[in-house]
């Protein structure tokens, strides 16, 4: 797949994820590899940059098995961005596929 | 890069190519891989196998450090910044060492020689004036045309703003370059290499 079609995959996969509930890092990572064919480790930077422009807050949750984990969280403005990705996403591949289907 | 990779190796191999950034950014990046590691020995999956999956520690480091550079040189804008930003993402391919960097310093010079070529027009309309105010005065002593000194100073005046326009004009280009190389690097930085 091409490299910068997918970096726009990735970012509307993790805000759209995180809309339903709050993930910790690698639960994100192996639901998004599990479909996406990337590198494990580059959805790191991208949750930071995405924390670093106000679209995602972090906060530490103790687990039963082990240490604490870091999770990720939508902020309100992370709510309206996930929210703008999706619809344009949806009417993107909408518009493909019935270019595909002529 | 060997065929086998295990924690340690991605840990230091992370580590060493992330010099340069603060020690709080580098300390959360390293506790990202490191929680990583842990969840993943948790469920039973090999230290080995999380490491290569995670995929080129070198790779990452680099592209986390293009990120926090482009970040910092949209919040602060300044040469320096720029700089740092620039050379970050040669590291990252040598595509752009080749490329893109011969562009961006042909671009800074004649940007920089605008920013001379007002100031210059400036001062010399500056020089103008003043020669004009002085004629008068010195016309015994030299002769310089039959022009009226009010003209001159006028034209001094004139130069002058001519040149303040151009340092302005040289200003908005200035600021389009920059925003525009940051938007390029950005661009370029945040591609997501295919594992394996």
């Amino acid at each position: 797949m091409d490299t910068q079609f997918k970096k726009g995959v990735l970012e509307v996969a993790v805000l759209s994820l995180l809309q339903k509930k709050d993930y910790y890092g690698y639960e994100l990572v192996q639901i998004i590899s599990k479909n996406i064919e990337i590198s494990e480790g580059t959805l790191y930077p991208l949750l930071r940059r995405l924390k670093k422009d106000g679209f995602l807050k972090t906060y530490l949750k103790e687990s039963r098995e082990g240490p604490s984990r870091k999770y990720y969280q939508l902020t309100p403005k992370g709510k309206a961005k996930a929210k703008e990705m999706k619809s344009e996403w949806k009417d993107f591949v909408n518009k493909i596929k019935r270019l595909l289907d002529e | 890069m060997t065929k086998e990779i295990n924690k340690k190796k991605f840990m230091d191999e992370l580590k060493r190519n992330l010099k340069g950034l603060s020690k709080e950014d580098r300390e959360e990046i390293i506790e990202d891989y490191e929680e990583h590691f842990e969840i993943g020995k948790k469920k039973k999956r090999k230290e080995n196998e999380i490491a290569k999956s995670l995929g080129n520690p070198k790779q990452i480091a680099k592209q986390a450090k293009v990120e926090l550079l482009v970040t910092k040189a949209e919040d602060e804008k300044s040469v320096k910044n720029i700089f740092r930003m620039v050379f970050a993402t040669i590291s990252l391919s040598f595509f752009n060492l080749v490329f893109v960097v011969g562009i961006f310093i042909a671009l800074l010079a004649v940007i920089i020689s605008l920013f001379v070529t007002g100031f210059a027009i400036a001062v010399s309309g500056i020089a103008v004036m003043f020669s004009g105010i002085f004629y008068p005065a010195i016309s015994n002593y030299v002769y310089f045309m039959n022009i009226n000194s009010l003209a001159i100073v006028f034209g001094g005046i004139c130069l002058t703003s001519f040149g303040v326009l151009f340092l302005i004009g040289t200003w908005y280009v200035g600021k389009w370059f920059y925003i525009l190389t940051v938007k390029y690097v950005k661009l370029n930085a945040r591609i997501i290499k295919r594992s394996k």
